[in-house]
């Protein structure tokens, strides 16, 4: 039993990997917890992730963020995958509802940022290739501009007009309908 | 024109590719009017995906609409990706042909091919051409609302089809589905997770083993329905956690040999006419011989008058249940004495119980309800939708009274009282609900 015991703690200890953002901090993370990027997966399954792997385009505070939802999300990922080993028992169908409402709150909750923050979250969420977090983030921006006019949503989102009335009035002609 | 601005332009970091992911969650209006924003965002809408809702009733208005979008997507050497198409055909002011002028060459834009949901509600003519897509759908649903014969959906054109995408399927409504076309159908969905088969006509008996199947909605049809549903096997469904008969039934068969991870099953009624669960066996809600319990459901829902002897005989089918949905309707004098044995499922696992129509003037749904608020000890919390009048608090004063609220077993619970005005049945449990394996169904429904 004990060498059963101490062989798991290897493989664990084997299947943890090192996160480095732009600012140079380090990030000890699950394997489980790393592969819900597509990015790092493939570089695992390239076996470059040796002396950690550097994420030049990510900084720790928002590298933080990114690690908390991939860490709450692991386990759900785990079941849905359903070969995914490290997670031998937790089969997503025997996972309480409990836990996926609890993992919607999470989400909830995880959103409540500004908007500059919202926007770094999609940028790493894109280039690490987390599909959940991508999918996430992008929904939040659309429903704050769903049912907007064109006038509230560049007062949101400091956008600048550059369009000459004479190219809004083409805009307005050939998609009539949507203004209407 | 000139607002003060304050702040970066934020959003405008966003390369392009991803205000297009953004655009293409937004309703199809909201996502046309982003073209106005800036003249960066202008071309951003038309170049996809698209999220494209279109209803066509055969009017002028919506003949312009459907020619922008036949435009839009027909540009041959560059058509834009469409995501979503959401198409309903209205045949029903109009005649049929002039309607399909339109729809037809819709269904055909080059767009189309990479389509990953399609949702089609059609009024009578469901047009052969919407099955045409099919190698990326992930989402299909067609919905057909027909108030006379309509045309049947060619066999042979379905079992040519092929869905290795496909996880979600809706069929309500269609005419002469057959028995070999809906089997070829689902031999052809490999990773299906969810299945909703309402009212179709056209297949007696359904048989269903699926490896993949996590959720499955079933209803025959209102009882004039010729040609309907009367059977539903399910041989062998490893994943299957929700099975959902929805509204109306008249005298469907279900019969399940093998669903091992069921957690959630409802609304049961007694349209239904047999339905058979392992080993257990209910002829129109009333257990046949001495059944074994099955501990996997936790979620439960039932029409029924609220009849004690009733229920707890469900209870002690599904001994594990946590979650009792109730909706509630007179039909006969029930005494409801209140002398049971203990009960698992009160003693240990029912924490959330909802019933819907209660009506405090009968004596019956009164002690239905102190029943339980006196025996379920770990009770989180009781729902009671009141089917007249108000709760205001000296009624619900009242009201505690009469239940013996101070008595109850599980001192942690809450009650909830919620007045509402018209008779509400489980029809309602949303098609979203279903598809969404994260929701309770009945939850809110």
């Amino acid at each position: 039993m004990a060498s059963a015991g101490s062989g798991d703690e290897k493989a664990a200890a084997a299947a943890m990997i090192t996160l480095i953002s732009s600012d140079n901090e380090k990030f000890e993370v699950t394997e489980a917890t790393a592969t819900l990027s597509q990015t790092i997966r493939h570089m695992i399954e390239d076996g470059c992730t040796d002396g950690g792997v550097p994420l030049p385009n990510v900084t720790s505070k928002i590298l933080a963020r990114v690690i908390e939802y991939c860490k709450k999300h692991a386990t759900a990922a785990a079941g849905e995958e359903g070969s995914s080993s490290s997670f031998s028992d937790a089969a997503f169908l025997e996972v309480d509802r409990a836990f996926l409402e609890e993992l919607e709150e999470f989400d909830d909750a995880f959103l409540e940022v500004d908007r500059a923050t919202l926007f770094d979250l999609i940028l790493a969420a894109n280039y690490l290739d987390i599909k959940g977090l991508l999918n996430l983030t992008c929904q939040k921006v659309a429903d704050s501009v769903k049912g907007k006019t064109p006038e509230q949503i560049r007062e949101m989102y400091n956008i600048v007009n550059d369009l000459t009335p004479e190219e809004e009035a083409e805009i307005r002609r050939e998609t009539q309908w949507a203004f209407e | 024109m000139k607002k003060k601005l304050q702040g970066p332009d934020l959003i405008s970091r966003l390369p392009d590719e991803l205000l297009g992911s953004v655009i293409t969650l937004l309703p199809t209006k909201d996502g046309a009017r982003t073209q106005i924003l800036s003249r960066r965002w202008r071309p951003l809408w038309r170049a996809g995906p698209l999220n494209i809702e279109a209803s066509v009733d055969g009017f002028h208005r919506d003949e312009l609409l459907a020619s922008v979008f036949v435009e839009l997507l027909s540009t041959h050497d560059e058509a834009p990706p469409v995501r979503r198409f959401y198409l309903n055909v209205n045949c029903m002011w109009s005649p049929v042909p002039r309607t399909m002028r339109i729809v037809d060459p819709l269904l055909q834009s080059p767009g189309l091919h990479g389509l990953q949901e399609f949702e089609l509600l059609a009024s009578h003519h469901v047009p052969a051409s919407a099955l045409r897509f099919s190698p990326a759908l992930t989402v299909l649903s067609i919905r057909s609302v027909r108030w006379e014969r309509a045309d049947e959906v060619s066999t042979d054109i379905v079992c040519m089809l092929n869905f290795p995408s496909l996880k979600h399927l809706a069929l309500s409504s269609i005419f002469g589905l057959s028995e070999r076309a809906i089997h070829s159908l689902l031999s052809r969905c490999p990773i299906l997770e969810s299945l909703s088969l309402c009212e179709n006509t056209g297949c007696r008996r359904i048989q269903i083993s699926s490896l993949t199947l996590r959720s499955l909605a079933v209803s025959d049809g209102d009882k004039r329905l010729e040609g309907k549903l009367e059977e539903l096997v399910i041989e062998d469904a490893p994943l299957l956690e929700r099975l959902i008969p929805r509204l109306p039934n008249s005298g469907l068969v279900i019969r399940v040999s093998r669903a091992p991870k069921l957690r959630t099953l409802g609304y049961l009624n007694d349209d239904i006419n047999t339905f058979e669960l392992g080993t257990m066996l209910f002829e129109k809600m009333v257990p046949v011989g001495l059944p074994n319990v099955m501990r996997s459901v936790k979620v439960l829902a039932l029409l029924t008058p609220p009849c004690l002897d009733l229920v707890i005989g469900f209870l002690k089918c599904f001994p594990c249940v946590e979650k009792l949905y109730i909706v509630s309707y007179t039909k006969m004098i029930i005494q409801n004495d209140q002398g049971y044995a203990p009960l698992e499922c009160l003693d240990r696992h029912l924490k959330k119980m909802q019933i819907i129509n209660y009506e405090e003037d009968k004596s019956a749904d009164v002690n239905f309800i102190k029943f339980f608020v006196l025996n379920a000890r770990v009770l989180e919390s009781l729902k009671i939708v009141v089917r007249q009048g108000q709760c205001d608090a000296k009624w619900i004063a009242s009201q505690h009274k009469k239940l013996q609220v101070d008595a109850r077993a599980s001192l942690g619970a809450r009650l909830d009282f919620e007045a509402e005005n018209t008779c509400r049945f489980p029809r309602s449990v949303h098609m979203k609900h279903i598809h969404d394996l994260s929701m309770d169904p009945f939850d809110g429904s």
